[in-house]
């Protein structure tokens, strides 16, 4: 018999509730057993059936371990341990601080009434219990806590797939110690830094094996960032690795790249794009730019740093752009730096940006004889980046120099290396980025 | 104890409430045993006033006020919070202990009709 047949009142009969309301754990923690039994009987009515009881505090805190309800009815004066009890030391427990908790208390005093939702409960149901009351907050309660444990699961599940995701992206990247040793066997030394600006990023960049006498570098950087952006870059590289025998040549590999990108991409995601081919053995760079921030060149250990004049439009835009190869000297004690955007546009505590002009400045003001790494850590430091900079973009930096002497240059176990021409380029310069 | 007498013996109200939010069969099961219930308190009561534990008499009241108003049993509820707010000594609780034995039996007859009704 509906209350509303007595007096107009609204009863939760007239509601049909879902089996993710009902089927909901709930522990009945009461001395009285009449009252467990009266509870129960209200919340069996409206087909909850998976309810457990307590007889007391103590061994409410044993049931709801063991139970893990959804939801948890405390009576407020239990002889052993009064329900405010019980709930503080739930709410002390990780693993139940968002659990539930409705406190059933004769009390109508306000000051009481206060010190019970300060004691953790999440609302409290009055007695005598009035049916209708029971029932909608405890649904009310049990909808919270369905909706708070949704989202909690996508949020997990989300952060595993992204994290999954992450950890593909960054085995795209070259892996630091093979590179360095890899490098260093070339006469050359080279250090990058990549931070995204969230969990996934849009930049890339890798190293190509070409021949005994050189290898290209890229960095790219498509727009946005985040999941888009990240799968953008998985496509790139794909398509880099799909072009071989393009690879010593960057005005064909970037307008290769740029014909397959305008097809992929959708309108407004573009990327920018710099190739350069080192070649160690004639002592030169080649490389073609697609809008990418200038790369700074020192070319010998007593030239300044100069801007690479790099405009042009980036990967992705517009069909048929023929981008073309520039030449410059890369003699021994020569320095190359490839950055993304987020670098020089870092807007630092004041809320200004370094700007590729700024980067020269701090290059030149570079103490010489520093490592590439040392380099990054000095233009990250005038850029204004620290180590806990949250970053408004993804950001990467790559350095390498001829500084060091091709023979007789000691490895780390004390032998010689050998001339870097005739050594091959070992597959591991390019690790993670075949 | 005016207070008590001045309260109806059953709570017709809280009665509707239970009728419509419970299974009859429940609802009569739950009335036929409060009365015994209350025997058991006024058991509790009395054993504690007779060991001078006045903290065990009051939570045996409790217990009992709570079962009795949510049940619908106006008169016992407000006897039994009586004695476990307003009665300060042994003697003034175990003064009310006649009129409870009295309001527990006319609480079983009357309840024992409206389990006949429901």
């Amino acid at each position: 018999m509906p209350l509303s047949a007595q007096g107009g009142e609204v009863t939760s009969e007239d509601r049909i509730l879902s089996d993710d309301i009902t089927g909901a754990k709930i522990l009945i923690a009461d001395d009285d057993p009449l009252c467990r039994q009266l509870v129960a009987g209200v919340l069996r009515q409206q087909k909850f059936t998976r309810l457990e009881f307590a007889d007391g505090g103590r061994s409410a805190l044993e049931q709801v371990r063991s139970f893990r309800p959804d939801l948890i009815l405390l009576d407020m004066q239990m002889p052993d341990l009064n329900g405010l009890d019980v709930c503080g030391q739930l709410r002390a427990d990780p693993d139940f601080a968002d659990v539930p908790i409705l406190l059933q208390t004769a009390t109508v005093d306000r000051k009481k009434m206060g010190e019970l939702f300060c004691g953790g409960a999440s609302d409290f149901l009055s007695k005598p219990v009035n049916p209708s009351e029971l029932i909608a907050r405890v649904v009310a309660h049990i909808e919270r806590w369905n909706s708070l444990r949704e989202l909690r699961f996508y949020r997990e599940r989300i952060s595993r797939e992204l994290e999954a995701a992450r950890r593909m992206q960054f085995e795209l990247l070259p892996e630091p110690a093979a590179l360095q040793e890899a490098a260093h066997a070339l006469g050359l030394r080279i250090a990058s830094y990549n931070r995204p600006s969230s969990e996934l990023g849009g930049d890339l960049w890798g190293v190509l094996p070409i021949d005994d006498g050189s290898f290209g570098i890229f960095l790219a950087d498509f727009t946005g960032h985040g999941v888009n952006a990240a799968l953008n870059t998985f496509r790139l590289h794909a398509l880099i690795h799909e072009y071989k025998e393009l690879h010593g040549d960057p005005g064909a590999l970037v307008s290769m790249l740029n014909e397959r990108l305008v097809r992929l991409l959708r309108i407004g995601q573009f990327a920018t794009f710099l190739y350069v081919v080192v070649d160690h053995q004639k002592g030169e760079i080649r490389f073609a730019s697609a809008g990418a921030p200038p790369a700074i060149l020192v070319q010998g250990t007593a030239a300044r740093a100069r801007l690479c004049d790099t405009s042009s439009l980036p990967l992705g835009i517009e069909r048929g752009v023929q981008y073309l190869t520039s030449k410059r000297r890369f003699p021994a004690g020569s320095l190359l730096l490839l950055f993304s955007d987020g670098l020089p546009e870092f807007p630092n505590a004041k809320g200004r940006r370094i700007g590729d002009k700024g980067l020269v400045t701090a290059l030149n003001a570079c103490p010489a004889g520093l490592t590439p790494k040392e380099v990054i850590d000095q233009l990250c430091a005038a850029a204004g980046i620290t180590a806990t900079s949250p970053l408004p973009d993804d950001t990467t930096i790559v350095c390498l120099d001829r500084r060091i002497a091709p023979r007789a240059t000691p490895c780390d176990d004390g032998r010689a290396v050998r001339t870097p021409a005739a050594k091959q380029v070992p597959t591991n310069l390019s690790n993670g980025a075949q | 104890m005016i207070a008590a007498h001045d309260q109806p013996l059953l709570d017709q109200d809280q009665l509707d409430l239970l009728r419509a939010a419970l299974d009859p069969g429940a609802l009569r099961a739950m009335l036929a045993q409060l009365p015994a219930a209350a025997a058991d308190a006024l058991a509790a009561i009395t054993a504690a006033l007779a060991a001078g534990d006045l903290d065990g008499a009051r939570k045996a009241a409790h217990v009992l006020k709570g079962s009795c108003s949510s049940l619908g049993a106006a008169r016992l509820a407000e006897i039994a919070r009586d004695i476990e707010l307003d009665r300060a000594t042994t003697a003034e609780m175990a003064a009310c202990l006649p009129l409870l034995s009295e309001t527990i039996e006319a609480t079983a007859d009357a309840l024992s009709r409206v389990v006949e009704r429901a």
